[in-house]
């Protein structure tokens, strides 16, 4: 099914969560809704499914307007942060439950919830463990549980509010591809809630960075990653450096080396660049380029990163595929960035 | 662009199902807590000012208020005491059978106030094991002040402790060891560090503490042998009004303490509001 | 350092033994030992007389009576002490912190006040006993006055067990819930309630408990009419007062036993409770 939010706009108290958002995701899409705290992404997904409703705007699923029903009746499965379970059922009970709340009409018979839970287990990978309480299981077995009991009552719409949060890196990255492989084979539209950007450029078909409650892009991973459209994106993304630059004639003048502009293209003026940690070159002391002296060396198998500091105290990291021989902190070198993007300063 | 459905949020009853819980609610309280309480005020108003004011500044009425004052001023300072100590010696030290140590100090919650005043009847009663003893030294505990004593100070036994224990857990070593650590002396460190940290617990379990002493009945009832003017506590000096059919007088002696219970509400709300990070557990 | 009971970890922080010599000197002298007389007492006497005694058909009236309305009390109070918490919890409205104060009022009120308090209320000439009596309802003086006084004894300990649990019952759970179409009633019923369940267990058992051992608020409602409308503590007091001091004995011994066998199944359930809790 596909979703769409227009104009939606939400405040709580005098604070603006959301101001104007628009987004739509087409059908079986995975949709990653990436940015910092404070960044309104928690409250639009709480909003699509339901779970608060917006000052202003409008909200359909699968062209129909939902705008005005409760979370009860929009089919919509969610996976809160924290799980959610009920602690005092067992898994199977609480995968079940979707089903056996339903009027009396729609309920499936008792045979079929079970059938539909083992199925269910079976599809998170845990067959054998229907009977345990959600005491009784780690936080990865509960993530799955919460993921098969929102996929029970079939929703249109798979919503997921940083799934992966409270685990620990390695649980983090196993889980993060087998969600991808659920939603492959349920071809289920899903969106997810992230600060982690690792996570949404591995895993989401299209990145929606937003940030003040407002939606600075929406793109693909790759496009996200090479062409972020404004500075926020292009910081929060890459771990990149920042430095003064000056836009001369359609092209970025950085400490005296020209190139052409990565980003969106933008009048001449005062800029804030970025650049990569490995899109540096090192140069000798008097060429063109960022002077620095280098401050710590750490060589870590087929790369280095070198942390240097320039002339004014700013700090810049770079990694580099093969170090020269003999640096040392104290080093004096120059940096030449080979890719620069470029946005008004200010 | 869109309202809001009636019942805005998923987790809210609709408004009128609200309303009719609050007003249950508020009517089953107003009828057993807040009609009671007017009540006493009420009935001792009822013969006019004049009657209330003589009812509770006659002398049998200001001997009794003496005396729960004199009862109490001897046995909260000596719960704190026990209170500190047991609380120190549970929190800051590991041992075995703690639980069954913090249990035999929640015993007499336990216990009904009669059959609390009753166990000191079978140690310093006439009959009881040190009865002959005393008599010889002529002292008297039942039927005499001492006995008053021992009664409250066992009714109220766990309070200042239940308040500290949990309080003192929660806190931890740490500052005391540092204390320590740094060359303070024991007795320094629990003035200095200790007490502090848990002073609105104390405060707080003293409040309680207090208010039961003063307003004990059934255990007092049972040692005092309701001799007016001797030992009388201001409780059992209602009980005397109420029997001889004197209510109004009973109403207006009872409504010091109906004053003192709302002294000790708002001072423990207080309390609550102020430092609840500073009290564990408030269920008694 | 002490050994073998209270042997305990190398510890730098000092007091121990003066602490812990205070508090169990203290717990002997005004707890164990006076307790003990109970049992001890008991115990001197011959069997027969213990049940005649503690068994007669008095007593027995007079634990059923007192049993009986502790548990009805406690009955009602499961059900309105839920409502108060609830209240409390999850609905704002002008006035609730006073309303949450006087909850507390029955912990703080000497109970001879609240007993003559109520029975000012239910006698037959009282605030609500007048409206009653015409319609042949009698509250003040029977059973059903004991009832009414341990409602009010027994009331904060529903509510304030009950309240920290809802209060920490997330909000999301009951999200959840919505999100996987359940209706409020239904979210309440299925989810909800069995959360708070042991929470309002274990209140009731604490309001029960006090409710059985209560004899200030009872005994000036209660009709203390033998067989009829006469408590178990007031039974003891009756024979006190008629130098039975053996058969007062005997019942207070009785009931100290079920006291603390209540105290016990307390404990189990608030063990339970945290544990479930800790999940």
């Amino acid at each position: 099914m596909s979703v769409t939010a227009s104009a939606v706009v939400k405040t709580f108290g005098g604070f603006t969560a959301l101001d104007g958002v628009s987004l739509a995701a087409r059908e079986g899409e995975f949709l990653a809704l990436l940015g910092p705290s404070g960044s309104g992404k928690t409250t639009l997904l709480r909003i699509l499914a339901g779970l608060e409703f917006p000052d202003s705007g409008s909200i359909s699923i699968g062209g129909i307007d939902m705008s005005d029903r409760p979370a009860r009746d929009r089919q919509v499965g969610f996976v809160f942060q924290q799980y959610a379970l009920f602690r005092h059922m067992t898994v199977a009970d609480n995968i079940g439950f979707g089903l056996t709340v339903r009027p009396r009409a729609t309920r499936p018979p008792r045979a079929e919830i079970d059938r539909r839970v083992a199925e269910l287990l079976e599809l998170v990978q845990l067959p054998a463990l229907g009977g345990r309480y959600p005491a009784q299981l780690s936080g990865g077995q509960r993530q799955r549980v919460a993921l098969a009991r929102a996929l029970a009552v079939e929703p249109r719409l798979l919503l997921l509010d940083e799934p992966f949060g409270a685990l620990d890196a390695k649980v983090r990255k196993d889980l993060r591809r087998w969600l991808r492989g659920v939603h492959d084979r349920t071809g289920l539209t899903s969106i997810f809630v992230t600060h982690d950007q690792e996570e949404a450029l591995d895993l989401a078909d299209r990145v929606v960075v937003m940030v003040h409650g407002w939606i600075e892009q929406i793109d693909t991973p790759e496009l996200v990653w090479e062409r972020p459209a404004t500075a926020f994106v292009c910081d929060f993304l890459g771990g990149a450096n920042r430095v003064k630059a000056q836009a001369v004639a359609g092209q970025i003048d950085v400490a005296g080396v020209r190139l052409p502009n990565r980003a969106p293209a933008m009048v001449d003026g005062p800029a804030s660049a970025f650049i990569r940690p490995h899109e540096f070159a090192l140069a000798a002391p008097g060429s063109a380029g960022i002077a620095v002296v280098l401050r710590r060396i750490l060589r870590t198998g087929a790369q280095a990163a070198l942390e240097t500091e320039t002339g004014d105290g700013g700090l810049i990291e770079v990694t580099i595929a093969t170090p020269p021989d003999g640096l040392a902190p104290g080093t004096a070198l120059v940096l030449v960035p080979q890719t620069v993007r470029a946005y008004p300063a200010g | 662009m869109t309202r809001p459905p009636a019942s805005a949020s998923p987790t809210a009853e609709p408004r009128w199902l609200r309303w009719l819980l609050v007003g249950s609610a508020l009517l089953f309280l107003g009828l057993n807590l807040a009609l009671p309480l007017a009540a006493v005020f009420v009935e001792g108003l009822r013969k006019g000012l004049a009657a209330y004011v003589t009812a509770i500044s006659e002398p049998d009425a200001i001997s009794a208020l003496r005396l729960t004052l004199t009862v109490a001023a001897i046995a909260v300072p000596l719960n704190i005491v026990i209170g500190l100590a047991a609380s120190w010696a549970i929190a800051k030290f590991d041992f075995r059978f703690k639980s069954v140590l913090v249990t035999l100090i929640d015993l007499p919650f336990s216990v009904s106030p009669v059959v609390s005043g009753l166990i000191y009847v079978l140690l310093f009663g006439l009959q009881g094991w040190f009865g002959a003893a005393l008599r010889d030294h002529d002292i008297q505990v039942i039927f005499a002040v001492p006995g008053l004593v021992l009664a409250t100070i066992f009714i109220t036994f766990p309070f200042v402790a239940r308040e500290l224990i949990p309080l003192m857990e929660e806190q931890g070593r740490e500052e005391e060891e540092a204390a320590l650590s740094l060359g303070a002396s024991g007795l320094s460190t629990f003035w200095h560090v200790t007490l502090p940290n848990v002073r609105w617990g104390l405060l707080y379990g003293v409040l309680l503490c207090n208010a039961r002493a003063m307003g004990e009945f059934g255990a007092v009832s049972v040692v005092s042998g309701h001799i007016r003017g001797r030992t009388n506590t201001l409780p059992l000096h209602i009980e005397i009004l109420y029997n001889e059919y004197n209510f109004a007088a009973a109403f207006a002696v009872a409504s010091l303490l109906a004053g003192l219970a709302l002294v000790t509400l708002v001072l423990k709300s207080l309390l609550e509001w102020r430092f609840a990070g500073q009290l564990a557990g408030k269920v008694h | 350092m002490p050994k073998g009971v209270l042997q305990r970890r190398r510890s730098i922080i000092p007091g121990f033994g003066l602490t812990m010599g205070i508090t169990i000197f203290a717990l002997s002298v005004i707890v164990l030992i006076p307790l003990s007389a109970v049992f001890v007492t008991t115990a001197g006497m011959s069997f027969d007389e213990f049940v005649a005694a503690a068994l007669s058909k008095r007593a027995l009236s007079a634990y059923r009576l007192s049993f009986g309305a502790a548990a009805v009390a406690a009955a009602v109070n499961a059900v309105f002490g839920l409502l108060t918490a609830w209240v409390l919890v999850r609905y704002e409205f002008t006035g609730k912190r006073v309303v949450s104060a006087l909850v507390d009022l029955p912990f703080a009120l000497p109970t001879a006040v609240a007993g003559i308090a109520l029975t000012a209320l239910y006698a037959p000439n009282g605030w609500i006993g007048r409206w009653l009596a015409p319609l042949g309802v009698d509250i003040a003086f029977t059973p059903r006055g004991v009832v009414v006084a341990l409602i009010f004894v027994g009331l904060p300990f529903v509510v304030r067990t009950v309240e920290p649990v809802l209060a920490d019952l997330g909000a999301d759970v009951e999200e959840a819930a919505a999100t996987l179409g359940a209706s409020r009633r239904q979210t309440f019923v299925r989810v909800i309630l069995p959360a708070i369940a042991p929470a309002l267990v274990t209140g009731c058992a604490l309001a029960f408990a006090r409710a059985v051992g209560e004899y200030g608020s009872v005994i000036f409602i209660a009709g203390n009419m033998p067989f009829r409308s006469e408590i178990a503590p007031l039974l003891i007091v009756v024979q006190l007062e008629q130098f039975n001091t053996a058969g007062a004995t005997a019942i207070a011994a009785t009931m100290l036993v079920i006291s603390f066998a209540l105290l016990f199944a307390i404990n189990l359930l608030q063990v339970w409770q945290r544990r479930l809790r800790s999940a």
